[in-house]
């Protein structure tokens, strides 16, 4: 399992002078990068891999990683104050970090999202360390019909649990889907629904369309407030309240611990990542909590939940890049070059010939998660004092900042036009109760779902049937039956009970 | 308006078929040589759509659903106005001189009275000019 003179080794190469310093500048600048709305980890990595080639590889890789790490955060904290996921994988934290926040408890709510976050990160590592190799064994399992089975499953779980109309749930879901396919399909490089535009035939800037779909209706809403926070306006800022936040997270063990398996499960599966994560981690959460009608709300556990999952997906994500070579965001894709910059080619050969750059690498993230309780504590502590900053002022300067980081994804102004259009979307959805949430599950995995039909009509169009040889994707099938005659049972008894 | 609300209150999805249609339309017409299936997920996905649209207009017949408020508020025109012409501005005028008017008309229009109302703008532009266009060397959009 654990080769241990090449982890001690590994360890021994982290006492330099240089971690540190590249676990701070490489925090800070993943924090601050999460923080602003548009900006992608992606971005951040994109913009210090070319400082990164003077650097000794294990230097190189824990500033990348500490980057990626801290913007996951960032995202998180973004999330909680202003209602926007900074990242994808921060939108099941906005349901009940907002509330919190409009309640004059965002102090708490952002002590939950660190320490809940630092939690997942480093069990996730843990277990990355120690059981590496049954987690690619895992993910080795999962091909086109078990991929194909998990997204449709995890997306009726999740429209199951969040929408209060099931058809405009179901409705907005399948719009999803179908804006989702707009580009090119991969398949016959035909592109598709682009209506005349170039710039589309790449598909839809996913955390673009994100933003745009929370944050403009957000901003919509505060013109007609003073400032975010509504409630307890007057309540001073405190950093007791931060403390308090995470020795409460810290007690509800049982939460962070659920999140963080779910979190790692989910970081393996190839393309799944930590928006899937923190969805499935939060939906589980509520299903089982026995404060379900305070979900959405302003609920810790669903904060803890979805932190949890959202960084435990990390040590997921990387035990598959390590082991086989396949990033699985456009992040670890960028992390990917790193390793390539530097001679290093992820896979089996990875572990036999540079073990204790590995092992470093792993324990270095971990001492990386103890860091970023620090740095992010201290972040969000100042960057939630935008809560108090009058309407005004802080409309105008999301908006701009928005724009900036909408161009820079792609140097193109035509981004900024489809944040606007998403926008209006999300408050359209939000307006008439569509369930903005089954919307953007849809729009994020129906490119994966058009991919994996295609594979799996391929592979089985002699008969469909064989798709259910494989006993993950029959036993995922049979939870999907049982999810939705569990829904529908559950919906007759309580219509009768009413009556 | 209140009719224009009052419609789309009940038709609010219809909305979205139009769009779907128009999606669907635009793929039913392309055409594949080698007979794959571009339109493979769409097809049935736009079938399922109007199916499920019959579904949600009946249950927002027969539960009666009403909209919580206006749906066409003052404030809100405005904002959506304003930032549709910052964005178009930016093509036209750059990045630096559409940001600055945009943020003092917005100011202006969300209750900020007063010669103070330069201030801001002017912030926030050298923020964004040293931290993105010096800093991490971000291009900013016609600058």
């Amino acid at each position: 399992m654990v080769n241990f003179p090449d982890l001690i080794e590994g360890i021994n190469l982290l006492f330099s002078w240089k971690m540190p310093i590249a676990i701070f500048f490489g925090m800070i600048l993943g924090l601050i990068i999460g923080v602003i709305p548009g900006m992608t980890a992606a971005l951040g990595l994109a913009i210090i891999l070319p400082l990164t080639l003077s650097m000794d590889a294990l230097t190189a890789l824990i500033l990348m990683t500490s980057v990626y790490t801290g913007s996951l955060t960032g995202g998180g904290i973004l999330a909680i104050l202003i209602n926007t996921p900074g990242t994808p994988g921060a939108v099941a934290t906005t349901f009940d970090g907002y509330p919190m926040t409009r309640a004059g408890f965002h102090n708490e709510a952002l002590g939950m999202q660190i320490s809940s976050s630092v939690i997942g990160g480093i069990l996730s590592y843990i277990v990355l360390l120690f059981a590496i190799e049954p987690m690619t064994w895992l993910a080795l399992k999962f091909g086109s019909s078990e991929m194909l089975a998990l997204t449709i499953f995890v997306i009726i779980f999740i429209g199951i649990l969040q929408g209060k109309y099931l058809s405009r749930s179901i409705f907005a879901g399948i719009f999803g889907i179908l804006v989702s396919n707009i580009g090119t399909s991969v398949s016959t490089g035909v592109a598709r629904g682009t209506f005349g535009f170039a710039e589309l035939e790449d598909g839809l800037p996913l955390i673009i369309c994100i933003i745009g779909m929370f944050a403009i209706p957000e901003l919509l809403s505060l013109v007609n407030r003073k400032s975010i926070s509504d409630g307890n306006i007057n309540k001073k800022n405190k950093i007791e309240d931060l403390f308090k936040g995470i020795k409460k997270s810290i007690k509800r063990y049982k939460i962070w611990l659920s999140g963080s398996l779910v979190g790692i499960f989910v970081g393996v599966l190839p393309a799944a990542g930590a928006t899937i994560a923190s969805l499935s981690s939060y939906s589980l959460a509520k299903k089982f909590s026995k404060n379900k009608k305070n979900f959405g709300k302003g609920e810790p556990d669903g904060i803890i939940s979805a932190e949890s999952a959202n960084n435990a997906s990390e040590g997921g994500a990387m035990a598959i890049l390590l082991s086989l070579g396949i990033p699985g965001s456009a992040s670890t894709a960028v992390i990917l070059g790193g390793f390539m910059l530097h001679g290093l080619v992820p896979g089996g050969g990875l572990f036999r010939d540079n073990g204790p750059l590995v092992y470093g690498l792993i324990v270095g993230n971990i001492f990386q998660m103890i860091f970023l309780g620090f740095f992010a504590a201290f972040i969000a502590f100042y960057v939630g004092k935008i809560v108090k900053v009058k309407s005004y002022i802080l409309i105008p300067f999301l908006i701009i900042l928005m724009s900036v980081g909408s161009f820079a994804y792609r140097s193109s102004i035509f981004d900024i036009f489809i944040l606007y259009i998403f926008g209006i979307i999300g408050w359209y959805l939000k307006k008439f109760d569509f369930t903005p949430l089954s919307f953007m599950i849809g729009l994020f995995l129906g490119r994966q779902i058009d991919e994996d039909i295609e594979r799996v009509i391929i592979l089985f169009s002699d008969n469909p049937l064989k798709v259910f040889e494989s006993g993950i994707t029959l036993t995922i099938s049979i939870l999907t039956v049982i999810s939705l005659i569990y829904y529908f049972f559950l919906k007759i008894k309580n219509e009768n009970n009413k009556n | 308006m209140h009719y224009i609300n009052k419609i789309i209150n009940e038709f609010n999805f219809f909305i979205f078929i139009i769009l779907a249609w128009a999606y669907y339309f635009l793929n039913s017409t392309v055409k594949v040589e080698d007979g794959a299936e571009s339109v493979l997920l769409i097809k049935p996905l736009f079938y399922l759509l109007l199916i499920v649209s019959i579904f949600t207009f009946l249950q927002t017949f027969v539960k009666n659903l009403k909209t919580s408020g206006q749906l066409f508020e003052k404030n809100k025109i405005y904002f959506l106005i304003s930032v549709l012409t910052y964005f178009l501005g930016i093509n036209f005028f750059g990045y630096m001189f559409s940001t600055f008017f945009f943020y003092i008309v917005m100011s202006y229009l969300l209750g900020f009275k007063g010669k103070l109302i330069l201030i801001p703008p002017c912030f926030s532009l050298i923020i964004i000019y040293f931290f993105f266009y010096k800093i991490l060397k971000i291009p900013l959009p016609l600058w």
